[in-house]
């Protein structure tokens, strides 16, 4: 029997928010795929589209940008800043007919666990669905 | 703030107006004007800046090729000083609309600076201009001449063959056009007060009625427009879905010349040429190792979406980057075409007004609220 495939996802959570809510739901014990490689950064808004373009083309199935809610930012507009950045990047990915389904924007506050844990099953959950990314097609020999 | 003239000549377009800009030095209006200007040796068109009046000749006002955009000169000459003396300077209707993007990312300053932007009959392939040594004179004149024709001239660059903004627009000086005019003539037109002021220094011009020279522009703009939309759905089924992207970029040989030629991609030290992406060898080998092989990574795609992520909302679809690509790939039109879509989404339009704020300096609390929830 085929073992399932479990997708991976790259996960760039801000300092301040995601990534403490992550932190709160492995405190408090909720489960959540393990699929996701979550990497701290200071803002959402400091994610340059290229990483998500570079963890999508080096094979990574989903990537889910997480950061403060609206007029939440510590910094104070940086996530605002990265939804019209995520937005034009989608944008590009659907005029192109790739899989902008792939790019998930999530705001997550330090308190919501569960929301993060949710997120990440559902996001999990998703990528199994749609299998490998295509841009590993490219690699073939 | 708007007003348009006639200038007679009977010694030809590009000769008659040659004498109305030596007027302007020599009255002082301006103390120097930029335009482009065939070399006496190789015939080879550059941008060159006059000062003399005397010396002003053999310049093209209508030059048939465009060998780098203007915007970029203009940048390199305003960036760190402004400029203390009045210069004019002839752009190409793309190339004014790239000067529009960069002050907005402030990389121009326009203080002494005064715009003339002509109509455009499209402009060929340097490459063409180049090889055509003996036949650029007629090059010349069959550009000239198509300006009142009803078709663009086969020659033409695809970027010009689809470009619906070829008049000047508002965001201008001044304006010198063709496109509606009768033989001998050419439209002088003022869009700003700096504008008014030039054009009303400026002798023998005759009056004019707008009506003849805007229904002109607006039928050649909804014929372009009509093109436009043609060629870019059928340009976006070659290049849909990741098999005809990677073979579309499969001959690019990574050379960043489409970034250099780019007037939006001003950035000194730019992402892709740093080395935030360099691989190490043990990461290789260690993919190598998975498979028994590995295709080594050319982050082609990786160079060509990034570089469309970071500058594709103010893209205004000149076309340098294709004139400039060595293995000939069409890669302004991609850009044109991910550009146009991006922009739509804040009802942005690159090049179109000095007041509408880029799309990546600002935001609004109140929109895309399907991201993030």
């Amino acid at each position: 029997m085929e073992e399932k495939r479990e997708p991976k996802i790259v996960g760039f959570l801000c300092k301040w928010c995601t990534s403490a809510a992550a932190d709160l739901a492995g405190t408090s014990r909720m489960q959540y795929p393990p699929s996701i490689r979550p990497i701290k950064v200071m803002c959402s808004g400091s994610v340059d589209m290229s990483y998500i373009l570079r963890a999508l083309l080096m094979g990574a199935d989903g990537v889910l940008v997480g950061g403060c809610h609206p007029a939440d930012c510590h910094y104070l507009s940086g996530n605002y800043k990265a939804r019209r950045r995520i937005a034009i990047l989608k944008s590009i990915f659907d005029t192109l007919d790739l899989d902008s389904e792939r790019i998930e924007l999530k705001w997550i506050s330090a308190s919501e666990g569960k929301k993060f844990a949710d997120t990440v099953k559902e996001f999990n959950d998703k990528l199994s669905e749609k299998g490998p990314n295509d841009f590993t097609k490219s690699w073939n020999l | 703030m708007t007003g348009i003239k006639i200038l007679k000549t009977e010694k030809g377009i590009n000769q008659g107006l040659e004498d109305l800009f030596r007027e302007l030095l020599q009255d002082k209006i301006l103390d120097g004007i930029i335009i482009p200007k065939s070399t006496p040796e190789n015939k080879f068109i550059y941008q060159v800046l006059h000062k003399d009046p005397e010396k002003l000749s053999g310049t093209f006002t209508f030059s048939p090729v465009m060998p780098s955009n203007s915007a970029t000169l203009l940048k390199n000459m305003t960036k760190l000083v402004p400029s203390d003396e009045r210069i004019g300077i002839v752009l190409k209707p793309c190339e004014m609309r790239a000067v529009v993007e960069l002050v907005k990312l402030k990389q121009i300053n326009l203080e002494n600076i005064y715009l003339f932007t002509v109509d455009c009959a499209g402009t060929v392939d340097i490459d063409i201009y180049s090889k055509a040594e003996t036949d650029r004179d007629m090059l010349n004149k069959k550009i000239l001449d198509s300006f009142n024709s009803s078709d663009t001239l086969p020659e033409v660059r695809t970027a010009c063959g689809i470009c619906s903004h070829s008049y000047p627009a508002d965001t201008t000086d001044i304006g010198i056009g063709l496109f509606g005019s009768n033989t001998n003539e050419v439209y002088i037109s003022f869009h700003t007060e700096k504008g008014k002021e030039i054009v009303s220094n400026m002798k023998n011009l005759t009056d004019s009625e707008k009506s003849v020279r805007e229904k002109a522009i607006q039928s050649i703009s909804e014929k372009k427009d009509k093109i436009r939309e043609e060629y870019l759905n059928k340009f976006k089924s070659e290049v849909s879905g990741i098999e005809k992207l990677t073979s579309y970029f499969s001959k690019c040989i990574n050379c960043h010349n489409c970034k250099s030629q780019c007037p939006i991609c001003f950035c000194r030290e730019c992402f892709f040429e740093s080395e935030t992406f360099d691989y190490e060898s043990e990461q290789l080998l260690t993919w190598a190792d998975r498979s028994g092989m590995l295709k080594m990574p050319t982050d082609l795609l990786l160079f060509h979406l990034g570089r469309m992520n970071h500058m594709v909302s103010s893209c205004i679809g000149c076309g340098m980057c294709s004139q400039a690509c060595p293995v000939g790939i069409d890669v302004g039109s991609l850009f044109l075409l991910t550009g146009r879509n991006a922009q739509t989404i804040f009802n942005y339009e690159a090049g179109r007004s000095f007041e509408e704020e880029l799309p990546i300096s600002t935001f609004r609390e109140e929109e895309l609220t399907e991201l993030g929830e």
